[in-house]
């Protein structure tokens, strides 16, 4: 299989990444067991990536096999709190990495993480984040190998 | 819990010895995440910022009060989480701040003010909790997982070249 071509977002992948943002919501959901499942949700996650990069700009990337949309990463300049010393507070925060399961384990989710951390590179900026799912081996695996270390987590709790 | 001991809401003349807990927590956690401002006007730009989401948001400002001091803060905002999460449950109480003065810790201090910010979220109907946490700061994971709150999600970062 020819490795895909990743290229910026353009108006007509908008309802493939929705299906993407869906799969992931459902994929997460088998982990954490309180997502959103319904695919207007996954509408909302896509308008919600566009928030996120609303006040300070982002990118958004696809990786496209054969016209095929396969993956779809969003990295927005996010500004932190504070208490961060203010010449490291603006960072490249990966808010969505999605790729299709079909098309796993080909590399894709490495090339769109790049593409995010170069973007980041080329807005001047030193610092590169992203999140996930305690119990998501796949996706901190690939991020440990990118170089991207533990630095917090969140705990949750529902109360009785 | 010793009898001393008050949690209660916050006043207008709490706001500086607040800021100096933060103080305190900017320069605790520097030393885990060197990335920290460490200055008294970040830790008062901290208060501001986190008072005014609350005011916005919805949320509480708790004390600890012991002997007339205040020797810890808690910061509890209400917050609408990402529209993947299931609609009934996306408010919830994010714990934005907890610290206890330096020389108070290891007393209790910080599970009577993470019980006291249980009870705010069940008052407000709520019952879903956030708290986050650095990576090395050992003593502060023990008490939350302690009390229940169980490994979410993780934070990652890489310092660009």
């Amino acid at each position: 299989m020819t490795s895909p071509l990743i290229r910026d977002l353009e108006d007509a992948d908008r309802e493939a990444v929705i299906d993407l943002m869906w799969l992931l919501n459902r994929f997460e959901d088998g982990i954490t067991a309180d997502r959103a499942t319904d695919r207007k949700s996954a509408k909302s996650c896509f308008q919600d990536d566009l928030e996120k990069m609303r006040p300070l700009g982002g990118a958004q990337y696809v990786a496209d096999q054969a016209g095929k949309v396969v993956g779809y990463v969003c990295c927005a300049i996010t500004q932190g709190g504070p208490f961060i010393r203010e010449d490291v507070r603006t960072y490249g925060y990966v808010t969505t990495l999605v790729v299709a399961p079909d098309a796993r384990r080909l590399g894709i989710g490495e090339a769109l993480m790049r593409a995010a951390e170069d973007f980041t590179r080329g807005q001047g900026l030193r610092s590169f984040a992203v999140g996930h799912l305690a119990g998501n081996g796949g996706a901190a695996r690939l991020y440990e190998r990118l170089g991207l270390r533990a630095h917090a987590i969140e705990r949750v709790k529902w109360l009785e | 819990m010793d009898k001393g001991l008050i949690i209660r809401e916050i006043t207008g003349a709490d706001t500086q010895n607040v800021i100096d807990l933060l103080l305190q927590l900017n320069r605790f956690e520097h030393v885990i995440m060197p990335n920290r401002a460490t200055s008294l006007e970040a830790a008062a730009a901290s208060f501001e910022s986190v008072s005014s989401r609350i005011a916005e948001n919805g949320g509480a400002h708790l004390v600890a009060e012991r002997g007339s001091r205040v020797i810890g803060y808690c910061a509890c905002a209400i917050d609408l989480a990402p529209p993947y999460i299931r609609e009934e449950d996306r408010r919830h109480v994010w714990v934005a701040e907890l610290v206890v003065a330096e020389d108070a810790r290891r007393q209790g201090v910080g599970e009577a003010l993470l019980n006291a910010a249980e009870d705010y979220t069940r008052g407000q109907g709520l019952r879903h909790m956030l708290i986050g946490v650095l990576a090395g700061n050992d003593g502060a994971d023990r008490l939350y997982q302690r009390m229940g709150y169980r490994h979410y999600s993780t934070e990652r970062l890489k310092t660009l070249t």
